[in-house]
């Protein structure tokens, strides 16, 4: 077992929303009961559709949004705990890359100075000189010539501002690194390149990272474990290998036969197993399991009761369905080969 | 030359050909802005036959909404489009908008990534759908409505009876992507145009609307043009795919070859970068550099600086569509790629 970074406990994040002139605000619900550990140098994917609460997670486990419940144990400490000067010292450790580069990036500022903000907040003593050396090294590290430093975010592509953005969150040599849809916003070309430099980055500073996205194929080829989030809940986690080749949750099964295989032979041969319908609203989640409506295994039991998340035989591969073991046994006798 | 080149693959297309719908020769757009003059799209020819589905990829920037928007008279006021697109042998580039309105209610349809901005936020769904046959068919308001309602079933709108009478912003984004793309079908036009249509949705949803266009292609006889960054959503979907760079169709082949035997440096390094779900990839080979800016291309091939194979002749000259192979073109100044 890989010795835990950060260790995360039923973790909720409950938002107070509407509330009319004669009802109090209802509870939604964006993270509900999520619990999972994380290792140094390692990577974990958390996937799911819009709105399954991967950025309030995200957010939560770095303090930016306060949790309504539940622990985050970072290196032996519940961050939840901290007041804001202990959590601010602790931020050097813990950092974010957004989805939108060049929104994330101060216009103002040029980008010399985005990246030696950071040092002299995390270490108020660093001299000047120092603070530009680190800079500029850091910008040829992510592939960007020190000679643009003086040069402001609209500057710059959207690739290079993720750039940018990658190099302002690893200066200060974090130990984990909340990375919230990093290539979603970038041409195939251009995601290629970041995933690549978001991998050599990790080797060589064993940064973990929690990697959101809803792209399944970058989270396959990026990540160690994933995470499967369905209304703010936990519906599978397990090592990367397991989830795709061995998928147990009917949600993980219908995610990954909808996403779209770059090989027309296969393409043309493979039977999807797609789910209908929208997702519900997260103000008024269905009752017992959130996905029986979805759910082309639901009984009357989906409805009373939430299924727990269970081991399915490797302690890591854990699952969230009550028929978990009929829906494997299935699919087995269907496809014997399993393809 | 890229203006006379026979549709690739098929018998060669002629105005008297029954299969060939739409036929766009030598298509250029251009934008006058203050710091010149832009080309967005430069030399596009293709064919469209009945019932073919033909994929456009590209990166951002290539100019695939703009050649489009071009043949749908939808160019910005900057723009200005040249060339010929004839659909059923009728010329409808640039002709008068009261010509193109009737066309584009009748033949020809568009459906957006934006499902929002294509439906009116203060109309109930069924009123905006029933309209457009009303106006543009002349059918009566009860056979529009049922109509309507025949389409929404088709998209799977559940309780369509009961939605009819909603507005746009109480669907959720799946729901108006179907609801555009049944807008879209009311007419049963010729040719359907869909530019990104499932890029804002999940995947989940995306698979469900791309499972409608594939209905789409096996039971009607609309030609569907699926313009898309997503190799994926082209691999299921398209027999044909025409691949954009900087303006230009750099490969234009059937989808197999294309994914199998790509004959263009870009094509196979967009297929060497994309990790895939069904496998583990190995280390993805990222395409260097950068899209190219179309204020400055240059001179030679644009896809020179960011090429592998690139050598002298690259940066001078530019390379022309021509057949790689029959039915295949490419345009690369490599014989065979190495
Ligand atoms: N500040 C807030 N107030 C109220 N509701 C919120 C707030 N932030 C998020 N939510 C809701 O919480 C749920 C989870 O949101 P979150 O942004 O975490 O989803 P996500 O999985 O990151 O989605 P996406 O893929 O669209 O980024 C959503 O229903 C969202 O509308
Ligand atoms: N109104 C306009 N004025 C100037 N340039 C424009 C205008 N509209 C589009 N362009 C440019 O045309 C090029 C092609 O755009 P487009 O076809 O929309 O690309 P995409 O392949 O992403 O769909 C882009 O570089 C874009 O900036
Ligand atoms: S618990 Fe029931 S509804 Fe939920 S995933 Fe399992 S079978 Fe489907
Ligand atoms: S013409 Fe030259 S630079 Fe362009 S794609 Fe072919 S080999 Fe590469
Ligand atoms: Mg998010
Ligand atoms: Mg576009």
């Amino acid at each position: 077992m890989t010795r835990r970074l950060l260790q995360v406990e039923n973790l909720r994040v409950h938002f107070p929303v509407g509330g009319g002139l004669f009802s109090g605000p209802r509870m939604l619900k964006a993270v509900d009961d999520v619990s999972f550990s994380l290792g140094p140098a390692e990577t974990l994917g958390v996937v799911g559709e819009s709105g399954c609460g991967k950025s309030s997670l995200g957010r939560a486990v770095l303090q930016l949004i306060p949790p309504t419940a539940g622990r985050v144990i970072w290196q032996g400490e519940d961050l939840c705990r901290l007041d804001a000067d202990a959590m601010n010292v602790k931020r050097s450790e813990l950092q974010l890359v957004f989805q939108d580069p060049l929104a994330s990036l101060n216009p103002r500022m040029s980008v010399g100075a985005i990246l030696r903000e950071p040092l002299y907040s995390f270490e108020p003593g660093i001299a000047r000189s120092e603070a530009e050396d680190r800079a500029a090294s850091m910008m040829r590290r992510v592939g960007l010539r020190p000679e643009m430093m003086n040069r402001y975010p609209n500057e710059f592509s959207g690739g290079q501002c993720q750039r940018i953005s990658i190099a302002r969150a690893m200066i200060s040599r974090p130990r984990l690194v909340v990375c919230d849809e990093p290539v979603s916003a970038l041409d195939v070309s251009i995601q290629a390149q970041i995933i690549a430099l978001l991998r050599e980055l990790q080797a060589e500073y064993e940064v973990s990272y929690i990697f959101i996205s809803h792209d399944l194929s970058v989270v396959r080829h990026l990540c160690h474990r994933i995470m499967v989030l369905y209304l703010g809940k936990l519906m599978e986690i397990g090592p990367k290998r397991e989830i795709f080749d061995t998928p147990r949750h009917p949600y993980t099964q219908s995610l990954l036969s909808a996403v779209p295989i770059p090989d027309p032979r296969q393409a043309r041969q493979r039977e999807q197993k797609l789910i209908e319908g929208d997702l519900p609203s997260p103000l008024n989640p269905p009752s017992g399991c959130v996905f029986r409506t979805r759910c082309p295994h639901a009984t009357p039991l989906c409805l009373k009761a939430t299924p727990a998340l269970e081991s399915t035989g490797s302690e890591a591969h854990q699952v969230a369905c009550h028929y978990w073991q009929d829906i494997t046994r299935d699919t087995h006798t269907e496809k014997p080969t399993g393809e | 030359m890229a203006a006379t080149h026979a549709r690739p693959g098929r018998r060669p297309a002629s105005a008297s050909d029954q299969r060939t719908v739409m036929e766009c020769r030598d298509l250029t757009v251009h934008f006058d802005t203050p710091n010149g003059r832009i080309s967005a799209v430069n030399g596009i020819s293709f064919d469209l036959q009945r019932g073919e589905c033909l994929g456009i990829v590209g990166e951002s920037g290539s100019g695939k909404s703009q050649t489009f928007l071009a043949i749908l008279g939808l160019l910005a006021s900057n723009g200005h489009a040249s060339g010929s697109v004839k659909l059923h042998g009728e010329e409808i580039l640039n002709v008068s908008r009261r010509r193109l309105d009737a066309i584009r209610g009748e033949k020809l349809a568009i459906v957006f990534q934006d499902s929002i901005t294509g439906l009116t936020p203060h109309k109930r769904i069924g009123e905006q759908l029933s309209e457009v046959l009303t106006q543009h068919r002349g059918l009566g308001r009860g056979a529009a409505r049922a109509k309507v309602l025949e389409m929404l079933e088709l998209v799977r709108i559940p309780e369509a009876e009961k939605r009819y009478r909603m507005y746009p912003h109480e669907f959720s984004g799946g729901m108006r992507q179907r609801v555009m793309v049944a807008q879209a079908l009311l007419c049963q036009p010729d040719v359907l145009i869909a530019d990104e249509p499932t890029t804002a949705l999940d995947v989940t949803v995306q698979a469900q609307i791309l499972k409608l266009f594939k209905g789409l292609a096996d039971h009607t006889n609309t030609a569907l043009v699926m313009i898309t960054h997503d190799l994926g959503v082209v691999a299921g979907l398209c027999d044909e795919v025409m691949v954009m760079y900087g303006g230009r169709v750099v490969e234009h082949a059937p989808v197999d070859e294309l994914f199998y035997a790509p004959r263009h440096p870009y094509t196979r390094g967009l297929l060497a970068c994309m990790p895939r779900a069904d496998r583990d990839s190995e280390e993805l080979t990222a395409i260097p550099g950068q899209p190219p800016d179309l204020e400055a291309l240059p001179p030679g091939c644009a896809f020179a600086p960011r090429c592998p194979y690139a050598f002298g002749r690259c940066e001078l000259e530019r390379p022309i569509l021509e057949t790689a192979q029959p039915g295949h073109l490419k345009a690369c100044h490599l014989e065979e790629l190495p």
